[in-house]
């Protein structure tokens, strides 16, 4: 890996990066409230479920985009094509029609928005602006995970265009973005629970070591999974969204 | 991916099984199960008798139809191949008397190793229709192969269709594959509840939780051939997943999901007056669907009896926003 795509990936797998994923705690706000998650140990089982029904589902889906975009004249210094981004568009609707709770259906396509927004403003990718409008003309929900692989991709892209037959750069881009997502899943929940429960920043960045260790073995699953064959379980994650959906105070959008 | 190979597959993701007979739902069963990957590691054939054969291929075809003379709804016509029967339409629903009410039936009693079972129910213009088992569905212990079903239902204009079935037990090593596919135009309302029972309680240690595979899709479409409103699909493979924890089950064991395909306005007053709650013996939540398809319930209990109190109370519900009156009193023998 070179000094660029490591600086790239740090800098937009950074929990810190403005795309409004403070607002969201995935359903951990109720868990916390209903004693569902009470402490460290809960805590991580939490991070882990959030993970396994990631690698299953939305990492799918972002490992779909990022092979899509792989192939497209985008990825050699060309325009992108109406065909990849009829497949983007595709693969956005599939993600979004498979969330069922609404309120991480809101977290997912409000976060995309925002983070394709921030995209295009600091790297004025053609890329990027071409999704922008598939967005814009309401064509396409704007899923946060297509939009991270597109960022990734044009980020890349205009790093170093892809150039080998053999595909070792795709599969590189498509463990970094998977490792990306990975990290902003396990991040996001350990965030919100430091301002939901006692809990301390020692044992959060434990937990994180711990679930990280995963990470290898969930890049597989996501990139074994056919589309078509998107899988989740988590009915106790949907039943505590349906609580924070019904509740009356509220410190986080999801 | 060039255009062709991702039109290609969008056009195979969206094409809906066909079960209008018993040969293309039996081309059907094969080609949902070419495509699972999840059923690889159980494709062995068994040494009893084969899979998929005279037998062990079930199927029922239900229509229902609006007969105006008679001013009730009829089982209009029927097709079936053993295992699987349906009794005579009945009306015992005493708040819906012109809903036909069919009790389906396995005649050999569960479901085993290399089964495979197709069910299609049609709901004509304006026909009222209520769908359920004869009692709990078995997947018995297998150590060859898989069994599978396939669920069709097609639902025509200002048609109110449901199918409750009693709860699915998994026995040990349990393999079981499940996929449900809905057309229903917007004016029409469909109902569908299971309960996912992970084993006999009391039958063994490995019981609980003892399946190998259970894997269900739920795809719903307005018409035949367009892109679904939602799909999911629920894969529980116990060896891989540890369901006790906070995020998946929480200690809970029995698993109840209904969804009410209703109108919004409906769907928003069922949702409201089911609420959602976390408590120590049962949890349960609402979810509003994607494209305005309806409202989904969730429930986590510790038993069947407890989990099938909240679905019958939304089934409750759904009627009573729908149809104007509630379920009746359940009878004293269920």
């Amino acid at each position: 890996m070179d000094v660029l795509s490591l600086v790239r990936l740090m800098q937009f797998g950074d929990s810190m990066l403005p795309t409004g994923a403070f607002a969201f705690s995935g359903a951990l706000e109720a868990a916390v409230q209903t004693g569902v998650v009470h402490d460290a140990d809960t805590l991580q089982q939490y991070v882990v479920s959030a993970l396994n029904q990631a690698s299953t589902g939305d990492a799918v889906g972002l490992a779909f985009a990022v092979r899509a975009l792989c192939r497209d004249p985008a990825s050699v210094g060309g325009q992108v094509s109406e065909s990849t981004l009829t497949r983007l568009r595709n693969i956005d609707i599939a993600l979004y029609r498979r969330k069922l709770p609404e309120e991480f259906r809101e977290m997912m396509t409000k976060t995309g928005r925002k983070l394709a927004e921030l995209g295009l403003e600091i790297t004025l990718s053609p890329l990027l602006s071409r999704w922008m409008s598939q967005m814009n003309s309401a064509s396409t929900p704007g899923s946060y995970p297509v939009s991270l692989a597109v960022l990734l991709a044009a980020a890349s892209f205009s790093g170093k265009p892809m150039r080998g037959a053999d595909g070792a750069e795709e599969e590189v881009l498509l463990q970094e973005c998977l490792t990306v997502y990975f990290y902003g899943v396990a991040m996001g929940i350990l965030n919100a629970s430091l301002r939901l429960m006692r809990i301390t920043h020692l044992d959060t960045q434990a937990i994180l070591y711990r679930s990280s260790a995963m990470f290898d073995r969930l890049c597989g699953q996501a990139l074994d999974t056919p589309l078509e064959r998107m899988t989740g379980y988590a009915p106790m994650t949907e039943i505590l969204s349906a609580v924070h959906m019904q509740a009356h105070v509220r410190l986080f959008m999801s | 991916m060039g255009e062709r190979s991702a039109v290609r597959e969008e056009r195979k993701r969206r094409t809906v099984p066909d079960c209008s007979s018993f040969q293309a739902a039996k081309e059907a069963m094969r080609g949902l199960e070419k495509e699972a990957v999840e059923l690889n590691p159980y494709r062995d054939e068994p040494p009893q008798m084969k899979s998929a054969v005279t037998g062990k291929t079930g199927y029922l075809r239900l229509d229902f139809r609006r007969d105006e003379n008679m001013g009730r709804t009829v089982l209009a016509d029927l097709d079936r191949r053993v295992p699987l029967l349906a009794q005579k339409a009945l009306y015992w629903e005493e708040s819906q008397p012109d809903m036909a009410c069919v009790i389906t039936i396995a005649a050999t009693g569960c479901v085993v190793q290399g089964d495979r079972m197709a069910l299609d129910i049609r709901a004509e213009e304006g026909a009222h229709a209520f769908v359920t088992t004869q009692c709990a569905t078995k997947v018995h212990v297998m150590d060859h192969n898989h069994a599978l079903q396939l669920q069709r239902f097609r639902l025509e204009k200002d048609s109110w269709l449901e199918y409750v079935p009693d709860p699915l037990i998994l026995h040990r090593h349990a393999r079981y594959m499940q996929d449900t596919w809905v057309t229903l135009p917007e004016s029409a309302c469909f109902i569908y509840g299971e309960i996912l029972m992970p084993g006999r309680r009391w039958h063994h240690e490995e019981e609980l939780f003892g399946f190998d595979l259970y894997s269900a899709g739920f795809h719903v479409c307005r018409k035949d051939g367009e892109a679904p409103l939602f799909e999911e699909r629920l894969v529980l493979e116990p060896d891989r997943e540890n369901f006790c924890s906070a995020g998946v089950m929480n200690e809970f064991e029995v698993f109840g999901s209904m969804f009410a395909l209703v109108p919004e306005q409906v769907a928003s007053g069922i949702g409201s007056a089911m609420g959602s709650c976390v408590g120590r013996d049962i949890a349960w939540g609402t979810l509003k669907l994607p494209e305005g398809a309806g409202i989904a319930l969730r429930v986590l209990g510790h038993t069947v009896e407890s989990v099938r109190r909240k679905t019958r109370e939304f089934h409750s519900l759904a009627r009573e926003e729908g149809l104007g009156k509630p379920l009746p009193p359940e009878f004293l023998w269920r």
